[in-house]
């Protein structure tokens, strides 16, 4: 099953949002140093940053380069890839965890989503929250999902994680601690830049891999050269 | 996890931790980049450049339409130095009137002139006659200019005319000084000499620029967003990966 999807438009300008996404895929690579950066999983300071948009299109990019990519909604409690994907979500991560066995094949099951956002790319498998549940933290620290993602990693070859904001749960510590590496999202539009600090400063504590960070809602306008006026992307 | 994963990540945080020497942000210190000043103003110049403009439309408003216009009038006397037989002038007595100057000025303002001026034309004080006059003296001369700026030019003329025959009759009488003379007495003028339209647009640009500046400072100041790749690589101790340009969402158009 393919389907298009058209997850931003330009506010102005020529720029492609496309080579900001492969840049940030090509940076995470590159930081793979000897060992291998499988999962990822992203989280920000607080809610409205833009993680579940650079999630989609992260897993997007590595889609088209890689076949075997798994994009996984770890927000229980506020749920948003569902949402911007336009699919149900009866059905989804809680789902599969509480029917969890050994001999699992995720892509199979039904509640993953395969999509693909063009035809020359690969598609890429789509897990969203599924039933509520009324303890997120207990499951994302539960040896079933610890269960999960060691399935995850033999069948997929990476997975990104969408992660509820830090600044407002721990849910993310847990799930960070499972992944090779954790993004953090920054919207240089709030105004929480000592919220952020430390916000990070407590992820550094917990003994997270912190790849980095991404800037979103950057105000290109004050910048000369980057992407306000992209190279070789003259239409 | 295994033993040489958890080396290698240990290696990665070492990698993490040298760019958090940099971090050396103390909370106390307030850090003010003027390139960030720049940008805000660059970013804010019409709204900022309409104040001043709003200011000198006001000044000019008032200046033009609410504030009366003035009429001055001035008359300037000389203290004359003593002549010889022969027609010379006296070196002695020019001498003494050099000095004489600085006390002329002073003597001019005071309130028994003053009380005397305001009764003959019909001002309410010595010190409303006061406010309106302004002694001048021409450096290296004992020429000295009186002017009275008022809204009603006959009453320029008529303060001016009457605090230099009063001066004059007052130093005759109790000082038995006789050698003032009247250079230029006192004319009446209809050409307004204020208020001074320049003057008050300046003004009116100076208050514009002192709020835009207190505005520009207060708001860089307060202002608590992370901006730029740099400043959040400063100021949090991790790398950017990348800088994502904001868009319109899908669907929030």
């Amino acid at each position: 099953m393919a389907k298009r999807f058209n997850f931003s438009r330009r506010k102005a300008n020529q720029f492609d949002l496309n080579e900001v996404y492969r840049q940030l895929r090509t940076n995470i690579e590159f930081m793979e140093f000897d060992d291998k950066v499988q999962a990822i999983n992203i989280t920000s300071t607080t809610k409205n940053e833009g993680k579940t948009t650079i999630s989609l299109n992260l897993a997007r990019m590595f889609a088209a380069k890689y076949q075997g990519v798994l994009l996984i909604d770890c927000d229980l409690r506020n749920p948003s890839i569902h949402k911007q994907i336009n699919k149900s979500n009866s059905q989804g991560l809680s789902n599969i965890l509480s029917e969890l066995s050994e001999n699992l094949n995720i892509s199979y099951r039904e509640e993953v989503f395969h999509l693909q956002f063009a035809p020359e790319e690969n598609p890429f498998d789509v897990i969203t929250t599924g039933t509520k549940v009324p303890n997120p933290t207990e499951v994302l620290s539960s040896n079933r999902f610890r269960k999960f993602m060691e399935i995850a990693r033999q069948q997929y070859k990476y997975i990104i994680i969408d992660c509820p904001p830090i600044g407002y749960v721990a849910d993310a510590i847990p799930v960070s601690n499972l992944c090779d590496g954790t993004l953090y999202v920054i919207s240089c539009k709030e105004k929480h830049k000592k919220q952020v600090r430390n916000a990070v400063n407590d992820l550094k504590r917990t003994g997270v891999n912190i790849l980095g960070a991404v800037l979103n809602k950057v105000d290109i306008s004050s910048q000369k050269y980057g992407y306000g006026y992209y190279y070789g992307d003259e239409k | 996890m295994s033993r040489r994963k958890e080396l290698d990540r240990k290696n990665r945080k070492d990698y993490i931790a040298t760019m958090e020497l940099d971090n050396s942000f103390d909370e106390s210190e307030i850090n003010i980049d003027l390139e960030e000043i720049f940008n805000f103003i660059r970013s804010k110049f019409i709204a900022l450049a309409l104040v001043i403009v709003v200011f000198v439309g006001a000044s000019f408003a008032v200046t033009k339409f609410v504030m009366a216009p003035q009429y001055g009038s001035s008359g300037t006397i000389f203290l004359t130095p003593l002549t010889t037989e022969s027609g010379n002038a006296d070196y002695t007595s020019l001498n003494v009137n050099s000095k004489l100057v600085k006390n002329v000025m002073g003597l001019l303002t005071q309130d028994n002139i003053m009380l005397k001026v305001a009764e003959m034309t019909g001002m309410n004080s010595a010190e409303s006659v006061r406010d309106c006059l302004y002694i001048d003296n021409t450096q290296d001369t004992e020429i000295i200019t009186i002017t009275a700026k008022t809204q009603d030019p006959k009453l320029s003329k008529k303060i001016v005319s009457s605090t230099i025959k009063v001066f004059i009759e007052t130093m005759q009488d109790n000082l038995n000084v006789k050698n003032i003379e009247v250079v230029n007495p006192p004319k009446l003028s209809y050409i307004p000499v204020g208020p001074s339209l320049k003057k008050n647009i300046a003004i009116g640009a100076a208050i514009g620029m002192v709020i835009d500046a207190l505005y520009v400072a207060l708001a860089v100041l307060t202002d608590n967003r992370i901006k730029n790749k740099n400043q959040a690589e400063k100021y949090l101790g991790i790398p950017v990966l990348c800088e994502v340009p904001e868009t319109i969402p899908a669907g929030k158009e």
